[in-house]
């Protein structure tokens, strides 16, 4: 359904995406791996529309996005739950939710969508009239979570859920993750932590400096020599 | 060729030159040398009103005098015509200095006339007192402007008022005809003092009508105290505050020194918003056809002091002919007359008697013109004076009659007319309280 | 100055404070949305307001309006004008530079004061109200009241009403806090945020609008230059009552006022303008995030 192919991509002058290609069917859980700085926020801000590719192309179900501003993107089902979650602290919880069924067609479902995020997240519910900066980090990276559900994606693109969160959440978050993917969601995870991305994800990529320097299924990846050495501390 | 062939063609080549270059210098010469006048007026920011005014009465006075001929200079041997240069002092001190030095340095004029507002007045004179250009001050009050002592003001005159004319006619005018008024209507215990309120423009003009008001009280020993004494910012709008701290303390009167939109708003303000049902004093700065049309009804039983009453019944022939000339050539856009000021009165005789210096100067030399400017004698014109003669004493001032008019609404032509009511010599009606008027004892 | 002044002459400065409020809390809210959504100061705001004023004195002569109807043209008018200001002007120099953003809205000034000066001169004029000579007696405290000033009261009470409601109750007001709390998180949500931009102008310039109103009916304050330094008291207010906060432009306008008129009263007329400064720098130094304001803010 996704299918980014020879995206390279700056930031001013600084060039941080050479030649990235990538693609996700749908229904599956794809990671894209690398270390701090190899570009995997720019590369998913590129596919947002936050940022322009200066050449390569980025397509969805066939068709060209990678000229659309971000709120098109949004509205034909590519979501993203941005790194360090980027919710709107004087908000409610229930207004935060409210916003992530923004686009039409994800309000006409917004009742039975809460519904749903608030039997994964039952915090959330107790929690839905407070402002979203009084929650904890925890709670917040879920309500992130959450507001990215609320859309009805086709394609939930997730930075980074589990930094800074205690191992317990993180191993909730990543539950849910699989849940939301077996309700027919498609999911493009980026992860530093490799070990929890290849348990859930059926493929994965690797991004060093820029290039996608690996991909394959995630045996294959786990079997990699390079992947344990500098990933899996192996 | 022959000594002598040379000596002729060396003759004739130097004719040649001489004449060409004569015929050249006489050929540059202006054939039309006039006699400019620059007028400094504030033809916009606050004082537009007054300035568009000063503007429209030094037209109006050149093309008269252009009309009968000019003016006769003997160093040319005919008469000349005048031409008016303006600049735009924009009732900024800084702006005023840009265009005075605009007019002397650029436009070249002989002689300045007009200034309005005294700060902007004290600064814009500076390029003319450096430059030795006689300067026919008649807007600006402040008595300063020819008596200054950090420069030489030798070529500065002064033809208006000054404060503490307005304040000596207003304080003349509260003991002699508004205290015994109060007492016969029994508004007033007559032993008590007259309870007088000030509300005035935060700058030397306003300033000065209070210092000089409180002088004129002590100096004549006049049993008037003032009782609540405000002020405000040029330019200021809203006076609510400060007119309702002024109903607080109760006053008999209210002497209020602003220009024309300040005065007019604030009376309107006082009587409309805080409902503090009062006599409002004006001074002759006001007297501009805005001050009438923002007033409206509002303005009916109200006072003015002036020296100018062109709204006034029939006080001079002049005067008569003056408005009825300036209404003819004046229209608004609705092709409606418009109606003459006191600083435009002024400015219409500064140049008529800067015209009459200059004939008989006989020259267009400043010093010279300067000579004749302050040993002018000629009748008076618009503005009365105490002699009946136009001449300047020893600080360049007037000695003009200052007078008090009431204003009346006529509500069948929806117009202000007013009436002298002070000094006994020129009255017109008696003053009268305004129906509604309240003070202490009401 | 009389220490001693009695209870209804306290009333009455107390009133001119929050009819002064009044315009202020309009025409601050109008900037702050505008701060809030775009990070823009709009340093033209003023010659909006007095922009608006002007189409409500022209509709009131020439269409023989009510004034307080002709607000409602006036919103309108300077609503779209407000939004082609900013699709013409701001969009194309929003987040190049600050100092492209500053001089864009400092020119702003000039060319409107020009024009207004071209269209109605620069003599002073009131907006006259068919309610000009009726005043109501309030028994207790022994005032008298314009009706005008009570009608502007109302006025900016239903307006602002309307404004709280719509910004946070609306879906569209949601989008607009969105925007201001986090621009590129409402992109992400799927929110226009370019929209919301002109929208937001639009709504803050009609605001300033109904500012200019109601200032023309109670004062002679319409002139071209006249927007200059309410705009720059609005821009006290903001920082006063904390950048992007709504209730706090409401509470720090009203308080403005209510300084601005004890501080005739007490100081004296020409501390009118000088105590927005004194206010301004007082609240920098004591609580830069201003009164509503949050740290992070």
């Amino acid at each position: 359904m996704l299918e980014v192919d020879g995206v390279s991509a700056s930031y001013g002058n600084v060039q941080i995406l050479w030649n990235v290609s990538l693609n996700v069917k749908e229904g599956e859980i794809v990671t894209i791996l690398g270390p701090n700085g190899a570009g995997k926020t720019t590369l998913v801000k590129t596919i947002l529309g936050l940022l322009h590719p200066n050449s390569g192309s980025i397509k969805f179900f066939d068709k060209r996005i990678d000229k659309l501003p971000t709120y098109k993107i949004v509205d034909i089902g590519i979501v993203l739950v941005p790194e360090g979650r980027e919710i709107f602290p004087k908000m409610t919880v229930y207004e935060n939710l409210l916003l992530g069924a923004y686009t039409n067609a994800a309000e006409k479902n917004k009742d039975q969508s809460l519904e749903t995020i608030f039997q994964i997240f039952p915090v959330l519910k107790e929690r839905r009239k407070q402002l979203a900066q009084t929650l904890s980090g925890g709670e917040q990276q879920m309500l992130a979570i959450a507001r990215g559900l609320m859309s009805k994606p086709k394609l939930l693109i997730m930075d980074e859920p589990s930094l800074g969160l205690a191992p317990m959440l993180v191993q909730k978050i990543f539950n849910s993750m699989r849940e939301i993917n077996e309700k027919g969601v498609t999911i493009l995870l980026v992860e530093q932590n490799v070990h929890r991305a290849l348990e859930i994800a059926d493929r994965g990529y690797l991004l060093e400096a820029g290039k996608m320097v690996l991909s394959g299924d995630w045996n294959e990846l786990l079997a990699n020599e390079h992947v344990k050495k500098a990933y899996l501390g192996l | 060729m022959k000594k002598r062939t040379q000596l002729i063609l060396a003759v004739a080549i130097i004719a040649i030159i001489a004449v060409s270059i004569a015929a050249y210098y006489y050929l540059t010469v202006p054939p039309e040398r006039t006699i400019k006048i620059g007028l400094v007026a504030s033809l916009t920011g606050p004082g537009s009103a007054e300035g568009a005014d000063m503007q429209r009465a030094a037209i109006l006075a050149v093309e008269e005098i252009n009309a009968a001929g000019g003016v006769y200079v003997s160093e040319y041997g005919r008469n000349l015509t005048v031409t008016l240069e303006i600049g735009d002092d924009k009732t900024k001190p800084a702006d005023g200095v840009i265009a005075v030095e605009e007019l002397i340095k650029s436009k070249n004029v002989d002689v300045l006339v007009g200034g309005l507002s005294s700060s902007v007045t004290l600064a814009s004179q500076v390029p003319a007192i450096d430059n030795n250009v006689p300067f026919v001050i008649t807007g600006a009050s402040t008595p300063q402007v020819t008596r200054r002592t950090d420069k030489n003001t030798s070529y500065m005159f002064h033809y208006c008022t000054i404060i503490d004319d307005y304040s000596e006619t207003i304080v003349k005018f509260l003991n002699h005809t508004v205290r015994p008024t109060l007492i016969d209507e029994g508004r007033m215990d007559p032993e008590r003092n007259l309870r007088l309120a000030m509300l005035v423009r935060n700058d030397a003009y306003g300033i000065g009508c209070y210092d000089t008001t409180v002088r004129f009280i002590n100096d004549l020993g006049l049993p008037i105290e003032i009782v609540e004494y405000q002020k405000f910012e040029p330019g200021a709008t809203d006076f609510t505050t400060q007119l309702t701290l002024i109903q607080a303390a109760k006053p008999d009167a209210v002497y209020h020194a602003g220009l024309t939109a300040e005065s007019s708003n604030l009376v309107k303000q006082g009587l409309q918003n805080v409902g503090l049902k009062t006599i409002y004093i004006a001074v002759e700065v006001c007297q501009t056809p805005q001050f009438y049309e923002i007033l409206g009804s509002w303005g009916d039983y109200q006072i003015l002091e002036s020296k100018f009453g062109s709204k006034a019944a029939s006080y001079s022939d002049a005067v008569d002919t003056y408005i009825a000339n300036y209404m003819q050539r004046w229209k608004d856009a609705q092709g409606n007359p418009i109606i003459p000021g006191m600083m435009g009165a002024d400015t219409y005789d500064a140049i008529y008697l800067i015209c009459k210096a200059i004939e008989n100067a006989g020259t267009l030399d400043k010093a010279k013109i300067r000579d004749e400017i302050e040993n002018i004698e000629m009748d008076q014109m618009l503005i009365m004076m105490k002699n009946g003669m136009i001449w300047f004493d020893q600080n360049h001032e007037i000695d003009p009659i200052s007078f008090i008019e009431q204003m009346t609404w006529n509500s069948t032509t929806s117009q202000l007319t007013t009436y002298i009511v002070y000094p006994d010599s020129l009255k017109q009606r008696d003053f009268e309280l305004p129906p509604d008027y309240e003070n202490e004892y009401s | 100055m009389p220490l001693e002044i009695s209870l209804s002459t306290l009333v009455q400065i107390v009133i001119w404070g929050l009819i002064n409020g009044c315009i202020y809390v309009l025409l601050a809210s109008g900037l702050n949305l505008i701060f809030g959504v775009m990070k823009v100061v709009n340093f033209a705001h003023g010659e909006f307001m007095i922009l608006g004023g002007y189409v409500s004195y022209w509709v009131s002569i020439y269409a023989g309006l009510n004034p307080y109807f002709s607000i409602f043209v006036s919103i309108g008018v300077i609503g779209i004008v407000g939004v082609l200001t900013e699709r013409v002007c701001f969009r194309r120099v929003l987040g190049t530079s600050k100092l492209n953003e500053i001089v864009l809205s400092l020119g702003l000034i000039y060319v409107l004061q020009n024009a207004m000066s071209v269209l109605w001169t620069d003599k002073e004029r009131q907006i006259s109200s068919p309610f000009e000579f009726i005043t109501v007696h309030f028994e207790i405290i022994n005032i008298n009241m314009r009706l005008d000033l009570l009608i502007v009261i109302g006025v900016t009470v239903l307006i602002m009403a309307g404004f709280y409601i719509l910004i946070k109750r609306t879906k569209i007001g949601r989008a607009i806090r969105a925007t201001s709390q986090n621009r590129s998180a409402a992109m992400l949500m799927g929110i226009n945020v370019e929209y919301m931009d002109m929208f937001s102008f639009g709504l803050g310039t009609a605001l300033a609008a109904t500012a200019g109103t109601l200032l023309a009916i109670l004062f002679p304050a319409l002139y071209p230059q006249a927007g200059a330094m309410p705009a720059l008291k609005a821009f006290t207010i903001i920082v006063l009552g904390g950048l992007g906060s709504t209730i706090g432009a409401i509470v720090g306008g009203l308080a403005y006022g209510l300084a601005e008129s004890s501080a005739i009263a007490i100081l004296g007329g020409t501390w009118r303008d000088a105590i927005a400064f004194a206010i301004l720098i007082l609240v920098l130094v004591i609580r830069p995030t201003g009164l509503f304001g949050e740290k992070e803010a």
